[in-house]
């Protein structure tokens, strides 16, 4: 070594002539979720390099990566496989959170119908490096699709030595299982979903003990998202420096942002963590349809942003967003037009978050479940009185950090932001009992 | 009549997704349940306390855990269940009024299975489908996505022949077949996953 | 470990939950889901409290607070539940006493707890004694911002005979569901339903009848209630009275809830050693024969006609009838039932006449050293039932059987009592089956056991010593391996007891050093066993009944066995009902029932239980030893002991034991020798005996139903004598 070179700029754009897709590389290629495509594009070379490492060293990997948890709360991969007892030989477990519930979100399902062999090599990869032997999808029910290409995948990989008895001749034995849900969101919570697997009520369990110290039947478990465990496979092939190349300082890496609402290009976008709402509501999705108000800008259960400059060109990455006053969650961002009635898609949401309570704990199934939503009822249908608003707050005070688990703060997201960022259409449905913005027609004839 | 006594071999297959403890027998309950469903519609009592037994459980979890779950349905539904996704994403794409139309359409409501038995309707929430709002679900079929209008009466039209078409599979197709991406204005931009080289492969550190 | 609550510092055990601490502290919070006996699960959210800890640097030295040099304590950003938060080492604890937030919290909580739930505490049988009720007075905003109609639901429904459930009551603590999964081990009620939809509900057709009742006392509001005392008092008309069920040798702690002379409730006490919290469902439902159809005035027998009369007249009776008659010729027969006391009055008068006809029922022919207590049971990493039915001979026995199972995880006492959150315990706990063998029938435990057996009672023992199935060579082994087993003993073995067995068993306990828990065949058996209550040289037990020249019978009731309901000559019964054996009796004499009575009862284990006296209208009935002393003034005698204290006084000369002020949970005391004679009978135990069943129909008894008796009703409406007021 002579000279240090000056270390090469970050990739925080989709555009950087550097930045490749990996992830979605092959959704919508035709065959693209059997093994024979999978292994003509360099498949199931991450876990070869990932035996010849040794589990540590994969662990090692992930945390050099920088990789963060893709399903919402973005915590660090690798240093939560770390938790796992290592050497306590054990049987372990790890599952694949593919629940995807959250409204907003979608890049999940993709991931499983188009590329389950992704999928099942960054397990394979986790369940290496945490010495699991078995490995849970759970995949959520209405996903019928994804679930059957799943099955299917894991069949032919199990034909082929993939899975099963000393997966490719390492040694190693691991097999994989689907599982389907039947239709909760709270299932997405991990040890709910850990509860829904044993077949019980998906009430999510007390923590301590954690997953890692005592999941799944009682013993150590892992869960990370759908797009967490594909981009192990990434970084397992191209190396944890090319991934920490991309993203961010603390954001590392690649994601996939979905967009939905009135835009010209829904869908889901995989760009580098850092990239701009901006970049990807017009150069991805095509921009607006509409005139906008504001944007939830990872999953409805991330507090909405306004429509304004700064938002749009905040970098998508976890800090930056916390700084702006929401969450990156699952990078699922919805655009709400200036023209609809914001207490009225904020009741939708809380409807939502209300149907979905588990009704274990009292300040979301009375606080939510039962109160809130009537609140945005009474206000929507325009039977609103003043002083409605000043009671949701105060609920709402009684409700966040009081719940079990995070099911009714995610609830608090979207009503206390729409509260604070559109008091004015509040105040005028509750003192006037007419919404600022009345329904309008919005189905499309063709 | 019991449902699984002629199913042997699927009942093993079940049970052999999870661990042989009373734990791991028990994690058959959902499995099992679906599979009732799917082949008669809904889960009666009887096939609760059948299911009961085989998990080594009591037909009050049964019950219970099946109540828990929007999916399973204690009631017959029409031979094709609409689920019409409600939420956000999907009302921003008119599904209220899909599911007016719907419900004055076929004249049913949630709960009702229509005269013919060939329709029963659900208002669902998110089926994470957001990008082709608004999103109909088939029964445990798949999804009808980006449900327009006239793609609502022509889906309607094929199911009174009895002729429903396969789900909607849209896949966002975001990378083209080089590899590449393509923004809205159809500019490909970045780099192609042909151009990375695995680690240790020669291509390495070939690039910047 | 220091834990400060409000600023005072306390030092309590490691592993102690926030609850405790708090109550520990002499603070105070509400709490809803927790209960001690039960997994802590977090689910109400009223019990918030804030907590903060001190943070330690990377040399180990706690963070300093610059301002005061003190370790700085990182308060949590939000408000935990006490009830899952483990207390450590230096943590703060601030409860709504020293917190606006904490207080808030709570209030807040409460009005969504209060949502949903009716306003019918002035018809609610839980009204009093709620503790939503207080709770709602005591941290509650005394008003609601819910402007909406409540939740409607069923609110008469019955899950099963004895448990009515209001659904819009429920405040889904959830208390119900984990009591049936974790104590009786059975998953036969739970949520339906999901978010604000919730209720409960049992998919079995009806609570199995066991222990079914004790949901009961632990649901915090009312929507679990005890449907044979449904609508009978208000909690505060109710006299209560702490005392011990003598159902079965279990000897549960139990209060008594009477009014207007009616027992109308039976609810379980607490006794960590015995029963815990729980008692089974023969104790809290089988209490209708306390107050129906009562024996009140003594009967004598007039040309063939049993009479009514006064006890004057009966003892009239009686001296005409035993005139002539040597005082030895009056065999004496009591219940095993009876209280120390009673068996004490008896025994010394037997000594006086001289009779040597003596004779207690049911009872062993030979008794078998007890040397477990219930908590070893509990404790025990194996257990084997030899020839038992639980269910029939020591219901909760079987629970601590079942808790064994669990882990035999005993929770923590405290100044306040039982630690009300014991994180030790978790939801859906693993059991071990493997360390439990049931030998004998079949039985309801048996569906827990790892390993069953079925052997009869005879010779189970000398098989489990020369095992020659599979089965009893694991059962041996688990005997064998175990470092602390229990062997439980029941009717079926007991009933042939020989000499042989005995060596046998005291050869096994040697080698295995198992402890030996042989369940007594009455409630106080194994007292009365410490008294000479069996027939003497020449005398006629129980079972020869029908050769005695004159008997007198207390509470025992043979011609419902089919058995000779009377002696050869002239037979007297005391008892609280009109029983088949009185009705051939010559004269009857009113008895009280055991919840009518002080004295002294010992259980299974050898734990000396006090009984104490339930506000019951008895009539002219008396307990026996008062009877025996009207017996001896027939008898041309003075009757030794003439009431309570004598009796006891007699107790401690006999026994050596100082049964006065004895504490409610009891103690265990060596009673040294013991009595024992050939029983001549098989005693097959049986728990419910008719006239305990609440069911007029099931109980064989001619009385109407209440609700076809308020049928039958003329009110008096217009009745110009009626006076205002009445018993309220
Ligand atoms: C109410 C709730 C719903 C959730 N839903 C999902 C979900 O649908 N999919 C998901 O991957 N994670 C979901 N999560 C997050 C998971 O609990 C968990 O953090 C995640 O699966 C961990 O994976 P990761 O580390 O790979 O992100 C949810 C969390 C909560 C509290
Ligand atoms: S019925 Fe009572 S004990 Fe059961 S969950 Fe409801 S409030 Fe709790
Ligand atoms: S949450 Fe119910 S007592 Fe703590």
């Amino acid at each position: 070594m002579t000279v240090a070179e000056p270390a090469p700029k970050p990739i925080t754009s989709g555009k950087d002539p550097r930045f490749a897709p990996t992830l979605y590389a092959h959704v919508g290629q035709p065959e693209s979720w059997t093994l024979d495509y999978f292994q003509r594009h360099g498949g199931y070379q991450g876990v070869r390099r990932a035996f010849a490492m040794g589990p540590d060293a994969v662990i090692e990997e992930v945390k050099k990566s920088g990789l963060r948890g893709r399903g919402g709360a973005g915590f660090a991969t690798g240093l939560k496989w770390s938790f796992m007892p290592l050497k306590d030989g054990k049987p372990h477990y790890i599952i694949c959170n593919a629940d995807e519930s959250e409204p907003g979100s979608f890049k999940d399902r993709y991931l499983l119908s188009e590329d389950p062999h992704q999928l099942i090599e960054g397990m394979l990869i986790g369940g290496y490096a945490m010495r699991a032997s078995v490995g849970y999808i759970y995949i959520r029910g209405e996903y019928v699709h994804a679930a059957e290409r799943m099955w299917a995948a894991i069949q032919e990989a199990r034909a082929a030595g993939l899975l099963g008895k000393s997966v490719l001749g390492s040694g190693f034995d691991f097999d994989l299982q689907v599982h389907r849900g039947a239709g909760a969101y709270i299932c997405g919570e991990e040890t709910a979903l850990m509860n829904s697997l044993e077949g019980l009520r998906a009430n999510p369990r007390l923590k301590p003990p954690f997953p890692a110290a005592a999941g799944l039947y009682g013993l150590p478990t892992t869960i990370n998202n759908v797009e967490t465990f594909c981009a192990a496979t990434q970084i397992l092939k191209y190396g944890a420096d090319w991934h920490a190349r991309m993203g961010t300082e603390k954001s590392k890496g690649m994601k996939l942002f979905q967009i939905s609402g009135p835009v010209a290009r829904p869908g889901v976008y995989e760009l580098p963590l850092g990239t701009t709402f901006r970049e990807l509501i017009y150069d991805w999705a095509g921009g607006p349809l509409e005139e906008m108000k504001a944007i939830i800008p990872g999953g409805s259960s991330c507090p909405m942003l306004p429509w304004d400059d700064r938002v749009l060109d905040t970098p998508m990455e976890y800090e930056s967003v916390a700084a702006a006053g929401s969450m990156l969650g699952t990078g699922g961002v919805t655009l709400i037009p200036k023209a609809d009635c914001i207490v009225n898609a904020t009741w939708n949401l809380v409807r939502f978050y209300g149907h979905e309570s588990c009704g274990k704990c009292t300040p979301c199934r009375e606080g939510i479940s039962s109160w809130m939503t009537r609140m945005y009822e009474k206000l929507s249908r325009g039977h609103g009185q003043p002083g409605d608003v000043q009671l949701i707050l105060d609920m709402s005070d009684n409700i966040g950090g009081r719940s079990f688990c995070a099911l009714a703060d995610a609830c608090l997201g979207p009503v206390l932001s729409s509260i604070k960022l559109f008091r004015e259409e509040y105040d005028q449905l509750a003192h006037t009992e007419q919404a600022m913005y009345p329904a309008r027609r919005r189905w499309r004839d063709s | 009549m019991s449902y699984f006594a002629d199913k042997q071999p699927l009942v093993t297959d079940i049970f052999s997704r999870y661990p042989a403890s009373p734990q791991g027998r028990r994690s058959a309950l959902m499995p099992l349940l679906r599979e009732v469903q799917d082949a008669e519609g809904f889960v009666s009592e009887a096939r609760m306390a059948e299911i009961a037994g085989l998990c080594g459980t009591t037909a009050t979890e049964v019950r219970s855990v099946m109540s828990f779950y929007s999916t399973y349905h204690t009631l017959p539904t029409g031979r094709y269940h609409l689920q019409v996704c409600s939420t956000l994403m999907c009302a921003l794409a008119g599904s209220d009024e899909l599911w007016d139309h719907l419900v004055s359409v076929l004249d049913v409501q949630p709960g009702e299975v229509s005269p013919d038995g060939r329709f029963s309707v659900q208002k669902v929430e998110c089926l994470g489908s957001c990008g082709t709002a608004p999103v109909v679900q088939l029964g445990d079929e798949g999804y009808y996505e980006q449900v327009t209008r006239a793609k609502c009466d022509r889906l309607l039209a094929a199911m009174r022949t009895d002729a429903p078409p396969p789900p909607d599979n849209p896949v966002p197709v975001t990378v083209r077949e080089d590899g590449r991406q393509m923004l809205a204005n159809g500019e490909r931009v970045g780099a192609s996953i042909a151009d990375l080289a695995p680690v240790g492969s020669a291509m390495s550190g070939g690039e910047a | 470990m220091k834990v400060v609550v409000d600023g005072t510092e306390l030092d309590l055990p490691a592993g102690t939950s926030g609850i405790d601490a708090v109550f520990a502290a002499g603070r105070d919070v509400p709490y809803f889901c927790a209960h001690p006996y039960l997994s802590p699960v977090g689910a109400c959210r009223m019990c918030l409290v804030e907590s903060g800890s001190p943070r330690k640097e990377k040399d180990g030295t706690f963070t300093l607070d610059e301002a005061t040099g003190q370790p700085k304590i990182f308060w949590f950003p939000k408000p935990m539940a006490a009830c899952t938060m483990q207390a450590t080492d230096g943590m703060h604890i601030r409860t709504a006493k020293t917190s606006d937030v904490v207080a808030k919290a709570q209030a807040g909580m409460m009005e969504f707890t209060l949502l949903n739930h009716p306003l019918d505490c002035p018809t609610c049988d839980k009204g009093g004694a709620c503790e939503l009720q207080d709770r709602a007075f005591e941290y509650g905003y005394g008003a609601s911002r819910f402007g909406f109609d409540r939740r409607h639901a069923d609110k008469h429904y019955p899950l099963s005979d004895f448990v009515i459930l209001d659904q819009e009551r429920c405040i889904h603590c959830k208390r119900c569901v984990r009591y049936f999964e974790e104590v009786p081990g059975q998953e036969v009620l739970d949520f339906i339903e999901r978010g604000g939809h919730t209720f409960i509900d049992t998919g079995e057709g009806g609570l199995p009848t066991g222990f079914q009742g004790n949901i009961t006392d632990i649901c915090p509001v009312g929507a679990l209630l005890d449907n044979v005392a449904r609508f009978r008092g208000r909690n505060w008309e109710y006299d209560h009275t702490p005392t011990t069920c003598t159902l079965c040798p279990v000897g549960c702690s139990v209060t008594l809830d009477a009014r207007n002379g009616r027992l109308e409730r039976v609810v379980a006490g607490e006794n960590r050693e015995v029963n815990e919290a729980w008692i089974c469902d023969a104790g809290r439902f089988g209490h209708v024969f306390a107050s129906e159809e009562r024996l009140t005035v003594p009967l004598i027998r007039v040309d063939g006609q049993l009479r009514e009369t006064d006890w004057d007249g009966a003892i009239a009776a009686m001296q005409r009838g035993l005139g002539g008659m040597s005082l030895a010729d009056l065999a004496l027969y009591l219940s095993a039932d009876s209280t120390l006391e009673e068996g004490a009055a008896l025994e010394a008068l037997a000594g006086l006449t001289g009779t040597p006809s003596v004779d207690h029922w049911p009872r062993y022919g030979m008794n078998v050293e007890t040397t477990a207590t219930l908590t070893d049971v509990a404790t025990a990493d194996a257990v084997i039932v030899l020839g038992a039915d639980l269910g029939e001979e020591a219901p909760v026995l079987e629970l601590r059987v079942l808790e064994m199972l669990r882990g035999g995880i005993l929770p923590p006492e405290f100044p306040h009592g039982t630690a009300i959150a014991d994180l030790r315990l978790v939801e859906r706990p693993t059991r071990h089956p493997e360390r439990l063998a049931v030998i004998g029938g079949e039985s309801r435990l048996s569906a827990h056991a790892g390993l069953r057996v079925s052997a009869n009672g005879h010779n189970a023992l000398a098989r489990l010593m020369r095992p020659d199935t599979d089965e009893l060579r694991a059962a041996a082994g688990l005997l064998a391996e175990a470092k602390k087993p229990v062997l439980i003993l029941g009717a079926d073995v007991l009933n042939s007891v020989t000499q042989d067995f005995t060596a046998a068993l005291a050869d096994l306990v040697t080698r295995t050093g198992a402890k030996v828990l042989p369940i007594s065949a009455a409630p106080n058996s194994k007292g009365l066993a410490h008294l000479n209550l069996v027939p003497r040289a020449g005398g006629l037990g129980y079972d020869r009944l029908e050769e005695a020249r004159a008997a007198f019978i207390s509470r025992l009731d043979p011609a419902a066995h089919s058995l000779p309901g009377r002696a050869r000559g002239f037979t007297i019964v005391h008892d609280t009902h009109l029983t088949r054996t009185a009705r051939l009796a010559d004269v009857v004499l009113p008895a009280v029932t055991n919840y009518e009575k002080r004295g002294t009862t010992v259980n299974l284990e050898g734990r000396l239980l006090p009984l104490r006296q339930a506000a019951l209208s008895a009539g002219e009935g008396a307990d026996l030893i008062r009877t025996l002393t009207a017996l001896a003034e027939v008898l041309g005698v003075r009757a030794p002991v003439r009431g309570l204290k004598s009796a006891q006084a007699l107790l401690q000369t006999r026994l050596g034991v100082d049964v006065t002020g004895l504490p409610n949970g009891g103690v265990i005391r060596p009673l040294g020798q013991r009595f024992e004679a050939p029983a001549g009978q098989v005693y097959a135990p049986r728990l419910w005996k008719e006239r305990m069943h609440p069911d007029p129909e099931r109980r064989g008894s001619g009385v109407p139903d209440r609700e076809d008796r308020i049928a039958t009703w003329e009110l008096p409406m217009h009745d110009p004598a009626l006076q205002p007021g009445g018993d309220d």
